[in-house]
């Protein structure tokens, strides 16, 4: 087995591997897909919402942001991590965008990989009762529970966008023939990239070993 | 309000979207995407076609 970088940038990486089969490459695929652990919002408590959408909508959205941790490592399933979040249209007429920037970590670790996401518009707007005129305003009140999971549950959990490999045509002329792979991975902002890849053969190696001992113990290897 | 990711990979779309709404007002959309690093399709055409309705619902809420 032969790996070869060809880049590496911020979010993405492209490897070759040579010397594999298919069906090596699939799985390490797959792990990366489904079983490499990150966090995001998994509940939402609603205090206050007079947004213009519904509750599940907004629940929605927040799930789907990136969360960044320090060391995902020092997380297990258990874990809840609170993300609060209050915003209010403003005083006169207009509107305001809550940005995921405005989620306060309970957690100092761990905070939206991206600051800049809109999660929710707020307006304000004139109204007339009785010939008194006032501003009606939207206000949004919430905390928002993250929790540690697997791309196979939510794909909110997984880590990476674009994973994909794609067999490279042969090379050596024919005689000896040596399948390789090229690898293009992109992760969301979560999880480096380079950190998803080396986790998801850990993962694979950890199934393996499981796998050895669990026979050498049943049968008396 | 813009989608968070896109639709078919899953690339999160919509941080770039205040910027993107700003520079194609006098620029060709093809290049203020380029820039911007969305490079596949699937993720270009949630931004080229996405139409902000969100005001025009507002006075119903």
């Amino acid at each position: 087995m032969d790996v070869k970088k060809e880049y590496h940038k911020d979010n993405e990486v492209r490897f070759v591997v040579s010397g594999v089969k298919v069906r090596f490459v699939n799985a390490l695929r797959r792990a990366m897909i489904a079983e490499v652990p990150k966090l995001a919002i998994d509940e939402v408590n609603i205090y206050e919402n007079t947004s213009l959408l519904y509750d599940e909508q907004l629940a929605l959205r927040l799930g789907l942001i990136p969360l960044k941790a320090a060391d995902i490592h020092e997380y297990n399933e258990d874990d809840a991590i609170s993300l609060t979040l209050k915003a209010e249209s403003p005083e006169r007429v207009g509107y305001t965008v809550v940005y995921s920037k405005e989620l306060i970590s309970a957690d100092p670790k761990v905070e939206p990989a991206l600051g800049n996401v809109p999660i929710v518009k707020l307006v304000s707007t004139e109204q007339e009762i009785n010939g008194i005129r006032t501003v009606a305003r939207q206000r949004v009140s919430l905390e928002a529970i993250a929790r540690l999971g697997r791309g196979r549950n939510h794909a909110k959990w997984q880590p990476v966008t674009i994973c994909t490999f794609k067999e490279l045509p042969d090379e050596s002329g024919g005689s000896s023939k040596q399948k390789a792979f090229v690898f293009t991975v992109e992760s969301d902002g979560s999880l480096p990239v380079d950190e998803i890849v080396t986790e998801a053969a850990r993962i694979m190696r950890d199934k393996f070993e499981t796998l050895v001992t669990a026979l050498k113990t049943q049968q008396g290897i | 309000m813009i989608p968070i990711r896109c639709f078919t990979c899953g690339k999160v779309i919509s941080e770039v979207w205040d910027v993107y709404k700003e520079r194609i007002k006098h620029e060709d959309p093809r290049k203020v995407l380029d820039d911007l690093g969305i490079t596949r399709y699937c993720c270009r055409r949630m931004l080229l076609t996405h139409e902000e309705l969100i005001d025009d619902v507002a006075p119903y809420g």
